[in-house]
């Protein structure tokens, strides 16, 4: 599976490796919290670490190892588009989380969005 | 070494993969399943990308792409989809 060819130089590939080790630790860690966290939204919390910073990184080492124009730009559109669209992923689950009871309310400290949840529901006052 | 590193980072990516399927079996409602079929996904990703650091190889490059463009589909169109029972 891995044939090892050396790259630009020694430097760069030591620099890729370890970037690799780091999105390897930050994806152990999410998996972690993925199967250990109580709720839906702090699976989402623990899991939405290396879906932007894990493959930011992890598109890092690929162009320290091969470093050309046409690596550059294909990844800077993965990167991009990862950054686009994962927010807005993790948003959308959040609120549905929300919505359909996917937290548990006796771990949360402060819940803003009840005030306005139970201000939205109430009839407004007369002006 | 550095082999040896790469191919432990493959074996952490994987470990995290089955956290991520094991998630999907079990999650109690199907917005769980949907985070962790996210998870997958961008585990998925950085395999690839592994393979791709490994090999010294950038031919998968475009299967990159269209993984980090469609990824979203799946949780935004689950997670209207809840929205939208609760609604009723």
């Amino acid at each position: 599976m891995l044939n090892w060819t050396p790259g630009a130089s020694p430097i760069l590939d030591v620099l890729a490796v370890v970037l690799v080790m780091v999105a390897a630790v930050m994806s152990l860690a999410a998996a972690v919290g993925l199967l250990r966290f109580p709720d839906t939204l702090q699976r989402l919390h623990a899991g939405a670490k290396p879906q932007v910073l894990g493959v930011l990184v992890i598109c890092l080492a690929l162009v320290l190892r091969a470093p050309s124009w046409p690596t550059l730009a294909l990844t800077s559109l993965v990167v991009v588009f990862q950054m686009l669209t994962q927010p807005i992923a993790a948003h959308m689950a959040g609120r549905a989380a929300y919505r359909t009871d996917g937290l548990d309310g006796n771990l949360i400290i402060l819940d803003e969005m009840a005030d306005d949840v139970s201000a939205a529901d109430e009839p407004s006052p007369p002006r | 070494m550095s082999s040896a590193l790469l191919l432990l980072a493959g074996v952490m990516f994987g470990v995290a993969g089955l956290a991520a399927v094991i998630r999907i079996i079990i999650g109690p409602t199907n917005l769980d399943r949907v985070v962790a079929a996210d998870v997958l996904t961008a585990t998925l990703v950085c395999w690839l990308g592994v393979w791709m650091i490994a090999n010294k190889d950038t031919t998968l490059l475009p299967v990159l792409i269209a993984l980090a463009l469609f990824a979203i589909v799946g949780t935004v169109s689950v997670a209207r989809l809840l929205a939208r029972k609760e609604e009723d």
